[in-house]
């Protein structure tokens, strides 16, 4: 879990981890017990603590034996028991994740590549949403790209020059390309070239790129993840740089990204103490 | 923190206490049996309380 890796960073701030579900104490134990959990995990088997906070998800039938769960979400409180902050995931949005938290909440930084990769024309940096991930998890994936001044580059969209592009493939996890979103591309600045009389979109001093990953599951997990729980995704930023009076060669920049991931428990409770259906 | 747009999802989904006001108060059993309520899981600067779905699917 997660959140047991984060609770000492949490405890070297003062503040202790709890976590609620409408779990049985049964199932609990078994759960602290397989995955280590030190921290306090509480049974609200009839949902009573999550209908008083009002996180009951109503969405579900009332038959279902996953009625009874909240929506998910986290709340940082003070001394006196006051909400300071408050983490809730939205679906579609990417999970929360503790080290989202940690970044969000102390300004720890998100983890970046060792390897910043610098090109002629711009310097890039690579950063993940979190460090640690899970099968499933969604996290994002950013490119800061820092152009040196009077340089700019193409938007997606130009005619006639080599836009920027930014692509995640193969790399030594060879993920199928259905795992990363399309890039949210920033809107562009029209710049006029009174030379040519052309006017093209382009990006210039610096430019923030996001696109979201979702860490594979299974034997898919397995085959991208080396022994020591490691998974490098590679791929390459191109670019097409200019200034007032040259353009320069397209270049090709390879980008990288490290992650640690954190070993998926397939393993369910034992059969006796699930909970049965309509329950 | 991340896409524009997403935000709009958010009206679908109850999340709570906002900040500033109290949560109320609980007393649960842990994994251990014993019963906890806030003033016994605080620590000095207070507590990161997760409501997660279930350990058990």
């Amino acid at each position: 879990m997660e959140l047991q890796v984060h609770s000492a960073e949490f405890r070297k701030r003062g503040l202790n981890v709890a976590a609620i579900s409408y779990d049985s104490v049964a199932v609990l134990r078994d759960f602290a017990r397989r995955r280590n959990i030190s921290f306090p995990l509480l049974s609200d088997d009839q949902s009573r603590v999550i209908r008083a906070f009002g996180i009951l998800n109503e969405s579900i039938e009332k038959t279902s034996s996953v009625f009874g769960v909240p929506y998910p979400g986290t709340y940082v409180l003070n001394q006196a028991g006051a909400v300071t902050a408050k983490y809730f995931e939205v679906e579609y949005e990417e999970r929360v994740t503790a080290s989202d938290i940690l970044a969000r909440q102390f300004g720890a930084q998100p983890a970046a590549s060792p390897s910043g990769a610098t090109g002629k024309h711009l310097s890039i940096t690579e950063s993940s949403s979190a460090r640690m991930a899970i099968g499933g998890q969604k996290l994002a994936l950013i490119l800061t790209i820092e152009m040196q001044p009077g340089i700019h580059v193409y938007a997606p969209g130009v005619q006639g020059y080599k836009p920027v592009s930014w692509e995640m493939s193969a790399g030594q996890a060879k993920l199928p390309t259905r795992f990363f979103t399309a890039v949210a591309w920033p809107k562009a600045r029209m710049l006029h070239l009174k030379a040519i009389g052309e006017t093209v979109p382009v990006y210039e001093k610096s430019l923030r790129l996001v696109r979201e990953f979702t860490v594979p599951s299974n034997q898919l997990l397995r085959e991208a993840t080396g022994p020591d729980g490691r998974m490098t995704l590679e791929g390459v930023f191109r670019y097409q740089a200019c200034d007032a009076t040259t353009c320069y060669n397209p270049e090709t920049i390879p980008v990288r990204f490290e992650l640690q991931v954190l070993r998926h428990d397939t393993e369910r409770v034992p059969e006796a103490l699930r909970r049965k259906t309509g329950g | 923190m991340l896409l524009a747009g997403m935000t709009l999802l958010a009206a679908s989904i109850a999340t709570g206490p906002e900040p500033g006001s109290r949560i109320p108060a609980f007393s649960l059993p842990d994994q251990t049996g014993q019963t906890r309520d806030f003033a016994s899981l605080k620590g000095p600067k207070g507590l990161v309380l997760v409501f997660f779905r279930s350990a058990d699917w």
